[in-house]
């Protein structure tokens, strides 16, 4: 039961906290810090509490309001001072150079391409004691597995997940219609795709600064693509590329073939170029399937306002079934706490109390982390049909939905060794796709050997 | 005289080089100042209108309120006095630092003086990034983390600045300085009534480009400072920014970076001489 349920039964349950503390206290057998994570706090416990986030002011509202109800009810005398509005690049920065420098930190928002990373360095703590002493409420059956498992490193859990977020394909209608082309369905392949951006792109009034649709060629966002194609990008224990894989190449080699062979996708740099983003093409009907995260509908009808109708569909499905991307953020605590238990206590309540996820999930415009609160997350039946965005994105996602493998060091392999090559494909400076993903399994395959395998 | 070479105001002749160079640099700065009518255009637009292609220009329907809007969704006005603090405080600390520093190594004699200055001219070889987190764990331990004065303290002390004093320094004739000495004038005083008047063109210089730096300066603010009441303008400006780009309301983000380059561009006008001379005397970057 959590202690963090509401002030109705907050008595009850702080007193059946008190004898588990007590029974801790007295030597059963519940390790120490798992026994803190019980103990009912002590209501006089003073001085600041210190969090760090990446949320944008209009963002943090929600944080705060579940904030000032957690502390004002069970820690009066503690102040929060959560840190916040750095962008999300600077985030990371920020994060790691508090916690090197051992400055006072007790709770963090983590992201699970980083969890991994972090926990690696020991720069957060895991939460199995704290879970096992006092589990979030249905933990872990309630909550999307595959973001739970985002947050394991080494069998140990790292973070307790507050969103969920998956891919889809935003619909320009009015394009479509133009086209000749019907709204695509999960059974789709990857052909058909092709096929409908060929018709999308040969319909526009300069089919030369027009496309078909967009994939994302990032490599985390490339992940579900390749396991489409029945490749992989990674596999763990131990750690092994798979860059050298006839169907990963294959899924490179589609990409490749959208940009430059069949034109039906734009290039970064040929968007770039013109002053364009995947969104303002999307818009301005210069682009008819684009791939994006469920929480873009939120801001999509702000964006197209009436230029456009619009609508979510599924991503294809590929030769060994159906992949989807999934992925989300959590809460961890860092190893510079102070208070590493209240930070639990908190951390779980922001995730967890069914009070929060209402609100949680209409200001994040994500999906929160339990699986029975996504009807919180559906967007204004005025800006995309609810239906539609549920079948794309929750319903889709649950049974499709696969978080990438972000190993430690994920994001410096990105930068120094997926970047550096991939880019010479999307940039159309070579041709030679297969000889890329070699050179990416090389060197990949080099820094797991570095890494200890 | 023919019509390729007439006379300016100043009685020389104008020819056609002349207008083509003028031609040249008017489509120049039109270029250079894209950038700056592209944010004053995007702070005026809607998100919608920023979201369209091709682009326009000219908003649509003026949006003035995005100013209010975004006056009010932060404490900008907290934020533009603790940049003005900083600023004014890493001026001030790097222009007396600077010149008694370059006062030293320039004109005053001791064994090991132009060792230690090749010294401390090495520090700026030494990448930023390295010393962050060492500043940041000392700055921790003297409690300063979260403070202006933990911004203001570590940039009060340049090398470069210390540099630029010297060199300007060199330059004054020693006779100056060594009339003063005959008359009984003490080092310091020397120092203050002598040298430092004489260093008006390269104090305004110095102090322009600290100004200016520190203004925008980001990565350290960022380590350093926690909570909003202490945040500068470069912090606060990414207040809005969400975790995609999509999420950010960017009509807003531009209204608030319009509001802030706004001291920086009077004191551009105003120190405009110094800030090319600086450039033309070290070879800075603008």
């Amino acid at each position: 039961m959590s202690i963090l349920r509401g002030s109705a039964t907050r008595s009850a349950t702080r007193r059946q906290l008190i004898q588990v503390g007590a029974m801790a206290a007295a030597g059963l057998m519940l390790p120490a810090r798992a026994a803190l994570a019980q103990t009912p706090v002590a209501s006089d416990v003073s001085g600041t509490f210190k969090a760090m986030s990446w949320e944008s002011e209009a963002e943090m509202r929600k944080w705060f309001l579940h904030t000032e109800k957690f502390f004002s009810t069970w820690y009066p005398n503690l102040k929060p001072e959560i840190e916040y509005g750095i962008t999300w690049a600077d985030y990371w920065t920020k994060l790691q150079t508090t916690i090197a420098g051992g400055a006072q930190m007790d709770m963090c928002w983590m992201h699970d391409s980083r969890a991994q990373s972090y926990a690696n360095l020991g720069m957060i703590q895991s939460l199995d004691d704290y879970i096992a002493a006092s589990p979030p409420p249905d933990w872990p059956d309630a909550y999307f597995t595959s973001q739970v498992d985002a947050f394991r490193y080494q069998g140990s859990q790292y973070a307790i997940p507050y969103d969920w977020a998956t891919g889809g394909f935003y619909i320009n209608l009015d394009v479509l219609d133009k086209a000749g082309v019907e709204v695509p369905t999960a059974e789709w392949t990857f052909d058909q795709l092709l096929e409908a951006g060929q018709k999308i792109k040969a319909s526009m009034a300069n089919p030369d600064d027009a496309w078909g649709f967009y994939l994302p060629t990032q490599s985390h966002q490339v992940d579900w693509i390749a396991k489409n194609f029945g490749g992989q990008l990674f596999t763990a224990d131990p750690l092994t590329s798979h860059f050298d894989d006839p169907n990963t190449i294959a899924a490179f080699q589609y990409l490749y073939d959208a940009i430059w062979t069949h034109k039906v996708m734009p290039p970064p740099a040929s968007m770039e170029g013109m002053g364009l983003n995947q969104q303002t093409a999307f818009a301005s009907s210069l682009l008819g399937i684009m791939y994006s995260l469920n929480d873009e509908a939120f801001v999509f009808g702000e964006i197209v306002g009436d230029k456009a109708k619009w609508t979510v569909a599924p991503t294809p499905t590929g030769v060994n079934g159906r992949v989807q991307f999934a992925g989300g953020s959590g809460f961890s605590i860092p190893s510079t706490a102070k208070y590493p238990d209240i930070s639990y206590e908190y951390l779980k309540f922001m995730a967890t109390d069914p009070a929060n996820l209402p609100i949680t999930a209409k200001m994040g415009s994500m999906f929160v982390s339990r699986k029975d609160a996504w009807q919180n997350a559906m967007p204004d039946p005025s800006q995309v049909d609810p239906e539609a965005y549920k079948q794309v994105f929750f319903t889709l996602g649950e049974k499709d939905g696969q978080v990438p493998l972000y190993f430690p060091g994920y994001q410096q392999w990105d930068s120094s060794i997926y970047v550096k090559n991939m880019d010479r494909l999307w940039a159309g400076a070579t041709d030679d796709v297969a000889g890329v993903c070699q050179q990416v399994h090389a060197e990949t395959q080099k820094l797991f050997e570095s890494m200890g395998g | 005289m023919s019509q390729h070479n007439l006379p300016n105001d100043r009685g020389r002749a104008i020819n056609t080089g002349d207008v083509l160079a003028w031609l040249l640099l008017s489509v120049l700065g039109v270029f250079w100042l894209m950038p700056f009518l592209w944010m004053l255009s995007s702070s005026l637009k809607s998100l919608a209108e920023i979201y369209s292609f091709p682009p326009n220009l000219l908003p649509e329907q003026l949006q003035w309120w995005n100013y209010i809007d975004a006056w009010n969704a932060v404490p900008f006005a907290r934020f533009f006095v603790n940049s003005v603090i900083v600023s004014v405080g890493t001026t001030a600390g790097v222009l007396l630092t600077s010149s008694m520093a370059g006062y030293s190594f320039s004109r005053l004699r001791y064994p090991g003086r132009d060792k230690l200055f090749l010294a401390y001219l090495a520090t700026m070889m030494v990448p930023f990034p390295v010393l962050i987190i060492p500043l940041f764990i000392l700055m921790g331990r003297v409690g300063l983390v979260d403070t202006l004065i933990g911004l203001i303290l570590p940039a009060a002390f340049s090398a470069w600045g210390t540099f630029l004093m010297r060199q300007f320094m060199l330059s004054i004739p020693r006779e100056v300085e060594e009339a003063a000495r005959v008359d009984g004038a003490s080092y310091w005083r020397i120092y203050a009534q002598i040298i430092l008047p004489l260093c008006k063109p390269v104090i305004a210089t110095l102090g322009i480009f600290t100004f200016l730096g520190s203004w925008n300066e980001f990565l350290w603010p960022l380590i350093m400072i926690s909570s909003v009441q202490n945040k500068t303008l470069p912090l606060g400006l990414t207040m809005f920014q969400g975790q995609a780009a999509v999420e950010t309301p960017w009509q807003l983000v531009m209204a608030a970076a319009t509001f802030s380059i706004l001291p920086v561009l009077v004191l551009f006008v105003l120190g405009q001489k110094y800030y090319v001379r600086g450039i033309a005397t070290t070879g800075v970057k603008g």
